[in-house]
């Protein structure tokens, strides 16, 4: 379509169709064997990682990439503007689990581009949250599993005697044990997507979860209500947690540890190459890691940063034939090496905690515990504007502006209303 | 009027001298307190940048620092793309500082003197464009960019940088211009002078000051902004100084002390403004105000 | 400075020799006038036909009819952000033109010390709001912050400001008023020394104190100023993004959701594009109401006094 076929069609006002046309393909000046691609980048390594990514890929392919680095905030907002615009910028997006619904029509699916065989080395609760549960189609391809532990000072805990938190119980015994002084004994995050997610958890573990069998929120259940009060209660009553958590997301939660002030808190495996170097960590050799907590069940999240193909992109074929490399096995292990990514390959995974010693073994197999009983929010229409409600709502109840059971019945009503005019339900 | 003029009939000179001298010492108090409260913010972004990081997170609060290093600077530039970003918001500021004024002298001046239908409705239009949030343009912006194919460009900032403060330039140079004597154009037109010539040779060079002003005023609105650069661009072919502090979040940490160096490194051409060209910049943030 | 409006009617009602004819006029207005048409309100007359559709990535944008706005207006969200918006402009506006009126007058006096303040003044207002949002985020923290740590030195209780719903509105404010009095002194200060001198003279002569002749010479002619500088501030704090943005992201719990961080979040974490563009302009119409009122209260009274 040209650009001046869709300004047409804007003029005459159908501008359903015009929504984005007006960022006509002809952009699109690159050879034919290169391809364009917008990468997710944090912390020194990631630049080197991906420069070493792309010339083994050219070496063996000769295709060239083009690409582009942003962190992960930056690089969400910008995919969601460049799909707006529905660009053909880049063929390639670096993307999330986090987001994914909202680009199940965008995104071109991978379904036919990998064989059953090779679908199924991932791990099931990667793919199954990459696709769109209405067609099936699989929107992206899983890059890297990110599922979290506990990680704590072991050198405080070993002092006071005290053992990591197993349960709901023993992380506000520990934490008020170790509270004092200008330190805390745990951080959470309380803010936006880092909020839903610890809230997420609390859910899972507590016995609830996001929607019934019909797909109504049921996340106002009573163990909703109970897992919020908890969350709650870790800031509001027992004080455990440094009060300006609830603005705090994951960089802040992570700061808190590295930087000696609190105690424990639950990250992300990128945090285990983050605290072992001494130019981001204060506790080098001061901590280890521990299982999540648990209360009726032992869930958390899984999910994973994944590889996705812009549906309007021109050159599908050499595109995907980079992202499969970016989830091959050299990749994978490469990432593993440089910032202890967990693989997203079940095979290459298995392999990298066959090879590992010490804590780092333990630390991996405690991973692996998560994602196997890992789970996600659920992939409905409209569920990214749901999420968008459950920031506030759950903000709400940690600042004792609502009561967690009125502020999650509000948000019940409302997200049912949310995803009925999505379509969730036709 | 009528109070002052009831008053006027008992005034009370001796209670008025004593009120004098302890306003005056209420004045330097009141002087102190605002200079303190308008610099201290700024210090302490100063004392973040000049700390260790392991000094930034130190309970209870050092206030001073306990040694003053220079290594977040020295990071800013080394472990972060800082020179570019410095490069391309140099370059962005000011070609929309160029571009703004070849377009809108010409504007302003037509505006101001010649008999144009629809005056009006373009004032009109300068105020609403004013007053858009940057927000509501984002997306369709992004778009009309990416038409152009310059996403991602320093093209695409510096267009949409002088669409933006256009209105602004206008307004505060219609001001100056109205300022200008019709008698002086007139005499250089009947000397033969073409419109083109009158509005270069005459009227541009009595308006010098405005000009001055509304450049000083463009290039700092245009070296501080974040949305549209944040919108329009992704690598640093073309990010800006604003876009790289917002990098300085990353996943695993916030890097205070390298961000209040850059943001320190920000504020340098404001204090470079503000002590050599004060008096522009007072005349370009109050002319049209003044003048209503 | 020079007297306020002494121009306007210069020359233009006189019939002039020079060929100062429309055509000319547009022909210098119009590369201006194209720029702006092409990268503002091309932009802004497309997202308003689109705040009428079911805007989002699904493919399909479905038209909505004014839904997108009862959606908002009726939602609880959107009230909540209104009433913060609504908070947010009053305190921050009535502190800074008031603290920046006098602040005016005292700089306006002959202190030593008064040409430096002058100049520091300048610097809030110029510095980028990214720069200030980033650094009331560090002031305010309240485990490495600088305004605790004082409080705690002397013994003062402790305030949770970004951390409670209150205080973190009371803490945007605070960074808002930070940057945007001195402006406010500014414009005063401008005002105040062209006023004419006779009138204050006079008034000196008769005996008036200096507040009754702040109250009732001075302010009256300060109103055209007065008006500017609340126009201004009322267009901009409708459009206050990057502080808030990067003090709070309108947290905690949308305490500090202003109308464009709300729109904002619906555009690119909600990915509802039709919502956000309504959300914008009613934000815009909000302000051009404001502004109406602004000059049309006045004018309507002095119309009626008129009659």
């Amino acid at each position: 379509m040209s650009a001046s076929l869709s300004r047409r069609k804007f003029l005459a006002a159908s501008a359903a169709v015009t929504a984005g046309s007006l960022a006509a393909p002809w952009v699109a000046r690159a050879q034919a064997n290169e391809i364009t691609a917008l990468l997710i980048t944090g912390g020194p390594l990631y630049p080197k990682y991906w420069e070493k990514i792309v010339q083994d890929f050219t070496a063996k392919t000769g295709i060239k990439v083009r690409y582009d680095l942003l962190e992960f905030t930056p690089l969400t907002s910008k995919v969601v503007t460049l799909s707006a615009a529905r660009s053909s910028q880049y063929d390639v997006y670096s993307t999330h689990t986090a987001q994914i619904d909202s680009y199940f029509n965008h995104f071109a699916p991978l379904n036919s581009y990998f064989s059953e065989s090779e679908l199924a080395e991932f791990y099931p609760v990667a793919v199954k949250y990459l696709s769109d549960p209405k067609t099936g189609n699989l929107a992206a391809i899983p890059r890297n599993m990110d599922a979290r532990v506990q990680y704590y000072r072991s050198d405080v805990y070993q002092e006071k005697g005290l053992k990591p938190a197993e349960t709901w119980e023993d992380l506000v015994d520990v934490g008020l044990k170790l509270t004092g002084n200008g330190h805390y004994g745990l951080v959470v995050p309380g803010q936006g997507d880092p909020a839903q997610r610890t809230f997420s958890d609390l859910l899972w573990q507590a016995g609830g979860d996001w929607v019934d069998q019909a797909n109504k929120p049921a996340f106002n259940s009573e163990a909703g209500i109970k897992a919020l009060t908890f969350y709650r209660d870790l800031i509001q009553k027992h004080k455990i947690v440094p009060p300006d958590a609830v603005g705090y997301q994951w960089n802040e939660n992570s700061t808190e540890l590295s930087s000696g002030t609190v105690y424990a808190n639950f990250d992300w495996p990128g945090a285990f190459a983050t605290l072992s170097n001494p130019e981001t960590s204060r506790i080098v050799g001061k901590w280890s890691t521990a299982p999540y907590i648990r209360d009726k069940a032992a869930i958390s999240c899984a999910i994973s940063h994944a590889m996705a193909l812009n549906g309007q992109s021109g050159r599908k074929e050499p595109a995907v034939e980079f992202i499969k490399y970016t989830v091959g096995p050299e990749a994978q292990r490469l990432q593993f090496e440089q910032f202890t990514n967990f693989p997203s390959s079940q095979v290459i995974a298995k392999e990298v905690i066959a090879a590992a010693k010490g804590p780092q073994a333990t630390w991996l197999q405690q991973l692996e515990t998560t994602i196997a009983n890992g789970k996600e929010w659920p992939k409905l229409a409209g569920f990214s504007k749901v999420c968008t409600l459950m920031f506030s709502a759950i903000e709400q109840a940690l600042t004792d502006q609502v009561s967690p059971s009125d502020s999650l019945n509000q948000a019940a009503t409302e997200a049912e209303e949310i995803m009925r005019r999505a379509g969730a339900y036709d | 009027m009528t109070d002052a003029a009831t008053v006027a009939t008992r005034p009370r000179p001796k209670r008025r001298r004593r009120r004098f001298t302890a306003g005056t010492a209420g004045q330097y108090l009141a002087l102190a307190l605002t200079v303190a409260l308008t610099v201290f913010p700024l210090v302490w972004l100063f004392l973040t940048s000049i700390r260790s990081s392991a000094d930034i997170f130190s309970v209870p609060v050092h206030i001073i620092p306990e040694t003053a290093t220079l290594t977040q600077y020295v990071s800013v530039f080394t472990e972060y793309d800082t020179m570019d970003y410095v490069w391309n918001t140099v370059i962005v500021s000011v070609a929309t500082v160029i571009l703004v004024h070849l377009l809108a002298i010409p504007c302003a001046y037509a505006l101001s003197r010649f008999r144009m239908p629809g005056a009006m409705l373009i004032f009109g239009l300068l105020l609403i464009m004013r007053m858009i949030p940057v927000i509501a343009l984002a997306i369709p912006l992004f778009a009309v960019f990416a038409a152009f194919g310059l996403l991602d460009t320093i093209w695409a900032l510096i267009l949409s940088h002088t669409a933006a403060k256009l209105p602004v330039a206008i307004w505060l140079l219609l001001g100056f211009i109205q300022d200008v004597p019709k008698e002086i154009e007139e005499a250089a037109q009947s000397d033969g002078a073409g419109t083109v010539r009158t509005l270069v040779q005459i009227v541009a060079p009595l308006i010098a000051p405005g000009i001055g002003a509304s450049a000083v005023i463009t290039f700092l609105f245009t070296w501080n902004d974040l949305l549209l650069a944040l919108t329009l661009t992704s690598s640093k072919a073309a990010q800006t100084l604003p876009v790289g502090l917002t990098n300085f979040v990353s996943q695993f940490g916030i890097d205070w002390g390298a961000m209040s160096a850059a943001g320190v490194l920000m504020v340098i051409p404001t204090l470079v403004f503000v002590w050599f060209a004060q008096g522009l910049l007072v005349k370009g943030l109050t002319t049209g105000a003044v003048r209503g | 400075m020079p007297p306020v409006a002494q121009h306007q009617v210069s020359g233009r009602r006189r019939r002039s020799p020079l060929p100062y004819t429309w055509q000319r006029g547009y022909l210098l207005a119009s590369p201006a006038l194209l720029v702006m048409v092409a990268i503002l309100i091309y932009p802004l007359g497309y997202s308003f036909i689109m705040s009428f559709f079911r805007w989002d990535l699904s493919g399909s944008a479905p038209f909505a009819g004014v839904g997108n706005y009862t959606d908002e207006l009726f939602g609880r969200q959107f009230n909540q952000a209104l009433r913060n918006q609504t908070i947010f402009s009053v305190v921050s506006i009535t502190i800074e033109v008031v603290a920046g009126m006098a602040i005016a007058v005292l700089v306006n006096g002959k202190l030593r010390g008064m040409r430096l303040a002058r100049t520091l003044l300048l610097v809030p207002p110029m510095i980028a709001p990214a720069v200030v949002g980033l650094n009331f985020r560090w002031l305010f923290n309240t485990q490495y912050g600088l305004v605790d740590a004082l409080l705690r030195m002397f013994n003062l209780p402790e305030i949770p400001w970004l951390n409670h719903p209150t205080w973190a509105l009371v803490s945007v404010i605070i960074a808002d008023v930070w940057q945007n009095t001195p402006l406010m002194v500014l414009l005063f200060l401008a005002g105040l020394q062209s006023l004419p001198q006779e009138p204050l003279e006079a008034a000196t002569v008769d005996g008036a104190t200096p507040w009754q002749r702040f109250w009732h010479i001075v302010l009256p002619l300060m109103r055209p100023v007065i008006m500017i500088a609340l126009m201004l501030r009322i267009i901009d704090t409708f459009r206050t993004f990057d502080v808030v943005w990067l003090m709070t992201q309108g947290g905690p719990g949308g305490a500090t959701n202003l109308l464009t961080v709300y729109s904002y979040l619906l555009a690119f974490q909600a990915v509802d594009f039709g919502h956000a563009a309504a959300v914008s302009y009613i934000a815009l119409g909000m302000s051009l109401f404001v502004l109406g009122l602004l000059y049309g209260i006045p004018w309507l009274i002095a119309k009626r006094r008129a009659i």
